[in-house]
């Protein structure tokens, strides 16, 4: 019976195109997009002009060592994507900026925190922006670190900030400024994996009278309908592994970008399934607690777009966000914990973080699947 | 075969099924005949076992039904009154996933699954997705997907709700097959001409309670009531017609959209007095005739209303 139900429901999830588009289509076309976009800007043969600003020269700055240090070691490269002039007050600036000689200007602030003003929107003043939140999340770190750990903290400090950036990363993951384009890339995985809580929904409301007509037939079979649930669970399970699979394949291979596939490939693949994993089970705990087709359904998209823009897939710094002012989301939310583990392959080499991200996912699959146990056990089809 | 015992099943304060006793015999059709809305469907659900009930025992074949009663389960081929399968599988596949529940040999399978699409005369869609049938064809499949196993009870709910005659005919023909091979049917319907048409015996149930039992001449003879005589008049004032009720062998009459019903006692003939009487009375009418006692007109003496109320 298990192969035969098993069968069939992956037949039935190949032959639903919408499933087919939203988890295996649509990411491949997004993430292809997006590389697109990503190579065009940095490619070598586009010369792109830098995102020219201005900096208020007041206390603040004059303080704010940090800042001063960015500014000369972005002025002096060649290449960087900022240009620098100071200015004595702020009504300078903003003659310059009415000029048009600079994208923007900042004003140093307490606290490390820059104001930005600019005169439009656009692509320089969303890398002024950038810069703005990279140096203020960053000089609060070191003064953080400085006052934890001074020894560090200087060492940090005396090997400057623009080259410090990864030596940051190493230091303590969990509080350093992600890179946001790896963010969104390991995001999508998450939201493949999670894609999998809708097909769950179907399949668990499959088995109950009260929403499908063929679920009072399934319960009328001399099967245990936990028989017939875990058959489809193991649809579902298997056709999101193929949709995840297709995706890092392709990514990796067909479109360059590292997943950690070929240096993790156990770390990366035992990610992925701890990721459908807890998809699956989101999904038939929505199906064992909601009451109404079309509002499982909703619950479960609403809780999957919400958990992969905590994790920063639509808004890159919404992960950095959330980390430093609700941490504790991170360990409720299976797209972090997906895309973090990710991060902690391709940037760190970290396998032990990412051993606490597969970890923190099983754990997490396992108690959605407990209640819904819990609640499936209970109840019984019971309408007029 | 199936024995319900003072069933009670409430929802809320609402009683679904009112104490009611029920006993069906092998190989017979019996149809629960009742209006939408009179618990028989819950009835059906709860002999199932897929509902709890508050009160009561049911039996099948000597066995309490409960939802891991995998023997009896076995036996039983369920109907729903909403068709019940896959869109994204065919017709066959269909049959072969609900076959398989039962079933486990591949041979015995496809044996099984042929023997139902030409039962149900779906040969030649065995390869189309249910979306693109036509209504009948679905119940068709849907009842397919419920005999594939070859059942010995069978539960049949409304299964020919907003079908085409010629489908139709092919379920209620279908039925009588089922019957002939030894299946015993369990029929609701709120369809009398059905229930007359192929059930041995008949149920009437109504808010919950069986209120009638019996071969539907059983039922007809329970009743207080013969033929009734149905008078199409001109549309013109028809004066006081309220003297027919004091005519011998009347029961009651009625008058609606300009036709004259009057119901008689059993075995007593009134036509000629009743023509003689609009003739004296200057009534003039176009067409007059009669009707045989129905399981509609049991149903309106019991409970007072119609079935289709």
């Amino acid at each position: 019976m298990f192969f035969h139900v098993l069968r069939y429901r992956m037949l039935a999830y190949i032959r639903d195109r919408e499933t087919v588009f939203w988890s295996l289509l649509f990411p491949l076309i997004l993430t292809s997009v997006l590389s697109l976009v990503m190579s065009g800007l940095t490619n070598e043969e586009i010369v792109i002009a830098p995102a020219k600003a201005a900096v208020v020269q007041n206390d603040h700055y004059a303080a704010q060592t940090p800042l001063q240090e960015a500014i000369r070691a972005l002025n002096a490269d060649q290449e960087a994507p900022f240009e620098f002039t100071l200015v004595a007050t702020p009504e300078e600036a903003k003659e310059q900026l009415i000029q048009g000689d600079i994208d923007g200007y900042f004003i140093p602030q307490d606290d490390y925190a820059l104001d930005l003003h600019v005169a439009k929107s656009g692509m320089w003043q969303t890398m002024l922006e950038e810069f703005q939140n990279t140096y203020s999340s960053n000089a609060r770190m070191i003064v953080n670190i400085m006052e934890t750990n001074p020894i560090k903290g200087m060492s940090l400090l005396l090997s400057g900030l623009p080259e410090s950036r990864l030596q940051f990363e190493k230091i303590d993951p969990d509080q350093n400024v992600t890179n946001p384009w790896g963010s969104m890339y390991f995001a999508q995985i998450a939201l493949i994996a999670l894609y999998a809580s809708l097909q769950a929904v179907t399949e668990g409301s499959a088995v109950d009278p009260s929403i499908y007509p063929v679920g009072l037939r399934q319960r009328m079979t001399p099967q245990h309908h936990l028989g017939i649930v875990l058959s489809s669970f193991f649809a579902v399970f298997f056709m999101s592994l193929f949709n995840v699979g297709v995706y890092l394949i392709f990514s990796q291979f067909v479109l360059g970008l590292d997943f950690g596939l070929t240096t993790y490939p156990l770390y990366a693949i035992g990610i992925s399934v701890a990721g459908i994993m807890c998809g699956i089970a989101l999904g038939f705990l929505v199906s064992a607690w909601i009451p109404g087709k079309r509002n499982r359904h909703s619950v479960a998209i609403a809780i999957s777009m919400f958990m992969v823009f905590f994790a920063g897939m639509m808004q890159m710094h919404v992960r950095q966000i959330v980390r430093t002012f609700i941490p504790f989301i991170r360990y409720i939310n299976p797209a972090d914990m997906i895309t973090d583990g990710f991060y902690a392959l391709m940037y760190y080499g970290d396998t032990s973080r990412a051993m606490m991200n597969i970890g923190l996912l099983v754990a997490f699959a396992a108690v959605c699947l407990v209640f819904t146990f819990i609640r499936i056990r209970r109840t019984r089809y019971d309408h007029l | 075969m199936i024995q319900v015992k003072d069933l009670v099943k409430r929802y809320g304060k609402l009683v679904a099924i009112d104490h009611l006793d029920l006993t069906i015999r092998e190989n017979e059709v019996y149809g629960l005949l009742g209006p939408n809305g009179s618990g028989k469907t819950t009835l059906i659900n709860c002999v199932l076992a897929l509902l709890k009930f508050d009160k009561g025992q049911i039996l099948i074949d000597g066995k309490e039904m409960s939802p891991t009663a995998y023997d009896i389960k076995r036996k039983i081929g369920v109907v729903p009154q909403e068709v019940a399968y896959f869109d994204e599988l065919t017709v066959k596949e269909n049959i072969d996933y609900f076959c398989g529940l039962y079933v486990s040999d591949p041979e015995e399978r496809k044996r099984l699954v042929d023997e139902a699409i030409e039962f149900t005369g779906l040969q030649d869609f065995t390869k189309f997705r249910p979306q693109k049938l036509s209504g009948g064809l679905k119940r068709r499949l849907n009842i397919a997907c419920g005999v594939v196993h070859k059942p010995s009870i069978l539960f049949l709910d409304e299964p020919t709700v907003a079908v085409d005659p010629q489908s139709r005919n092919h379920i209620l023909q279908g039925v009588r097959s089922l019957s002939r091979q030894g299946v015993t049917v369990i029929y609701t319907t709120h369809y009398m001409e059905e229930a007359e048409a192929i059930c041995d015996r008949v149920g009437i149930i109504d808010k919950g309670q069986l209120l009638a039992e019996g071969t539907t001449d059983e039922l007809k003879s329970m009743i207080n009531s013969g033929d009734t005589i149905r008078v199409e008049l001109v549309p013109t004032d028809n004066g006081n017609l309220n003297e027919i009720r004091h005519m011998e062998g009347v029961v009651d009459f009625e008058i609606e959209h300009d036709t004259l019903s009057v119901r008689t006692k059993p075995g007593v003939y009134i036509l000629d007095n009743l023509i003689r009487f609009l003739h004296d009375h200057d009534i003039r009418y176009q067409t007059v005739y009669s009707e045989k006692p129905t399981l509609n007109t049991v149903f309106l003496e019991i409970t007072g209303r119609e079935l289709r109320d």
